[in-house]
């Protein structure tokens, strides 16, 4: 082949070279990448979310006069009695008209200081542990007072973590909620050598509470050495609801276990007023109440009272804008729709107005609940910092004490 | 006074000048001795950094930790101006973030492979300085971490000048 010029000689070149280029391309599949460790621990998967339409596991069974023997057993049982410093400077009316400022978990506010969203915190420890963004779970059976106190407690706990309060945080696992609100909080052994919770769903908030404050804690979404509660199962919750915390024949070592965690702080709350005092205080409410909701949003991203529902959710935020608490369902993100406010709002949530709280709340089964315990502060290692191998290490502080 | 009196004043007098100026010399510029520049209140890295035979390479690693502890001096004391939205508001946040800077700032590379003193070194400072708490910072305790790397940060420029 000749050229006769230098420019067609040039093209030739050009054109060749691309072509083999783009047969290396073709001919060779691209080399997998080598899958990079980031060191933290794998985020627990979620059940596949409940489809708009479909009939969701609710769960709630009320028992008042248990609820009240509870609230009895408590030395203070309302959250006015529990923590009177939290009304001290919270007024609702001075609120309504005077909103307070932005706290630490709002630290960009969308307008004008309109609120207070503890569950800021909870996308913050989430992230920081397991590295990916949090998702709202969706419950399996009609374990859904398990789903409202994991919530409530991974959002105060987390609160307390992103304010340097408490040293670790994990994601509570449901599975021991239920089972010991089920069982062991009802006065059952819980050894689990009979299936004392028998084979039906539900439980109440008392129950609940009485299990993570008094009777046993939370265990977390993470391998035990008798099992492995990384991922949500609704089998396990169905198991363990019947045999109680640890399942069949356990011999109470997750009881034992779940001790070590117990929430520090427990308040019955009965009005809008309360729960936006403990919520601005970082506290959330797993509530439990028979009012059902549309599954649309309107403008403002709330929800219309409609139905029944024998159900437990979480408040999770309060503004004061348009004054409400938001209600976080266990159903997954995708069964209500509509617009959000602030942009941030979990999806699978959704705002309550102020009436639609009250006669929530008016069950008297809805506790705020504060962080777990047993997570003390280690002392800062003065020494790692300068030789550690992976930067990450520092998030735990235990790994801190084993550096070289 | 005669003609070789005069000559003899002139040449006493050239001398002292050149003994005050050949002295002067010597002494960096400066008619008294030289003064000892006061050693850094903080640990003696000089000690530490020495442990490294290559005396080039142990200077650069001295003015490299020395740089990161300014920054990390710096950083704390800008962010706490922050007031409620300071990032650093812990012990523990003040662990990450040291943390974190060393290993970007090293690529990962450990100080104490080649200085294995350091750390205690940095730790006895720490403590004695800034203390262990974990928990939140107020303005008290963030003016000790400010000034306890501060310290360290000009004991290892002066190991990085000494070495």
């Amino acid at each position: 082949m000749k050229f006769s010029t230098i420019s067609e000689l040039a093209a030739a070149v050009a054109i060749g070279i691309f072509v083999s280029v783009a047969v290396l391309s073709i001919s060779q599949p691209e080399a997998p990448q080598p899958k990079v460790s980031s060191g933290l621990p794998d985020a627990p998967p979620l059940v596949a979310p409940v489809a708009p339409g479909n009939t969701p596991p609710m769960g709630y069974q009320p028992h008042p006069a248990e609820s009240k023997a509870f609230l009895q057993s408590l030395p203070n049982p309302t959250i006015r009695e529990a923590g009177p410093d939290l009304f001290k400077d919270s007024n609702i009316r001075k609120l309504l008209h005077d909103p307070p400022k932005g706290t630490a978990f709002q630290p960009q506010p969308a307008k004008a200081d309109d609120g207070v969203y503890p569950y800021r915190a909870l996308y913050k420890s989430y992230r920081q542990v397991y590295g990916t963004d949090w998702k709202c779970g969706t419950q399996g059976i009609g374990d859904c007072v398990s789903w409202g106190w994991h919530h409530g407690i991974a959002i105060a706990s987390a609160v307390e973590h992103q304010a340097g309060n408490l040293a670790e945080w994990k994601l509570p696992a449901t599975e021991a909620i239920y089972g010991g609100a089920r069982v062991e909080a009802s006065g059952h052994p819980g050894d689990g050598s009979r299936a004392y919770g028998g084979w039906s769903d539900g439980s109440y908030g008392a129950a609940a509470a009485k299990w993570v404050h008094d009777r046993g804690g939370i265990l977390f979404r993470e391998k035990y050495e008798p099992f492995d509660l990384s991922v949500y199962s609704a089998d396990r919750a169905k198991q363990w609801g019947a045999y109680g915390c640890g399942g069949k024949s356990d011999g109470g070592k997750a009881d034992d276990l779940a001790k070590k965690h117990p929430a520090k702080r427990v308040a019955l709350v009965r009005t809008f007023d309360e729960a936006a005092a403990a919520l601005r205080s970082g506290y959330p409410i797993p509530v439990c109440s028979m009012q059902g909701f549309a599954s649309t949003r309107d403008k403002d991203g709330f929800a219309r009272a409609s139905g029944s529902w024998a159900h437990c959710m979480c408040f999770i935020a309060v503004r004061f804008d348009r004054p409400g608490l938001l209600c976080l369902n266990s159903w997954g993100e995708t069964w209500v729709t509509g617009p959000k406010y602030p942009e941030d709002m979990p999806e699978g949530s959704f705002w309550v107005d102020v009436g639609t709280v009250n006669r929530m709340l008016a069950q008297e089964d809805s506790y705020a609940v504060s962080a777990v315990d047993g997570f003390p502060f280690r002392p800062l290692d003065n020494a790692g910092w300068v030789s550690l191998p992976n930067h990450e290490q520092h998030r735990n502080p235990a790994s801190l004490a084993m550096a070289p | 006074m005669t003609e070789a009196t005069s000559k003899y004043r002139l040449l006493l007098a050239a001398a002292v000048i050149a003994a005050v100026a050949y002295f002067a010399g010597k002494n960096g510029g400066q008619l008294g001795p030289q003064p000892t520049p006061a050693p850094p209140r903080g640990p003696d890295l000089v000690a530490v950094f020495s442990a490294n035979p290559d005396k080039a390479e142990a200077k650069k690693h001295a003015v490299c930790f020395g740089a990161i502890c300014a920054r990390i001096a710096d950083t704390v004391e800008v962010d706490a101006k922050r007031g409620d939205q300071r990032r650093l508001q812990s012990g523990i946040d003040i662990s990450a973030y040291r943390s974190d800077l060393r290993y970007y700032t090293t690529s990962g590379w450990s100080f104490a492979a080649k200085y294995p003193a350091l750390r205690t070194a940095v730790e006895e400072w720490l403590d004695a300085e800034a203390g262990k708490d974990p928990k939140q910072l107020d303005e008290a305790t963030t003016r000790r971490w400010v000034d306890a790397f501060r310290g360290l940060a000009a004991s290892a420029e002066h190991a990085g000048r000494a070495l």
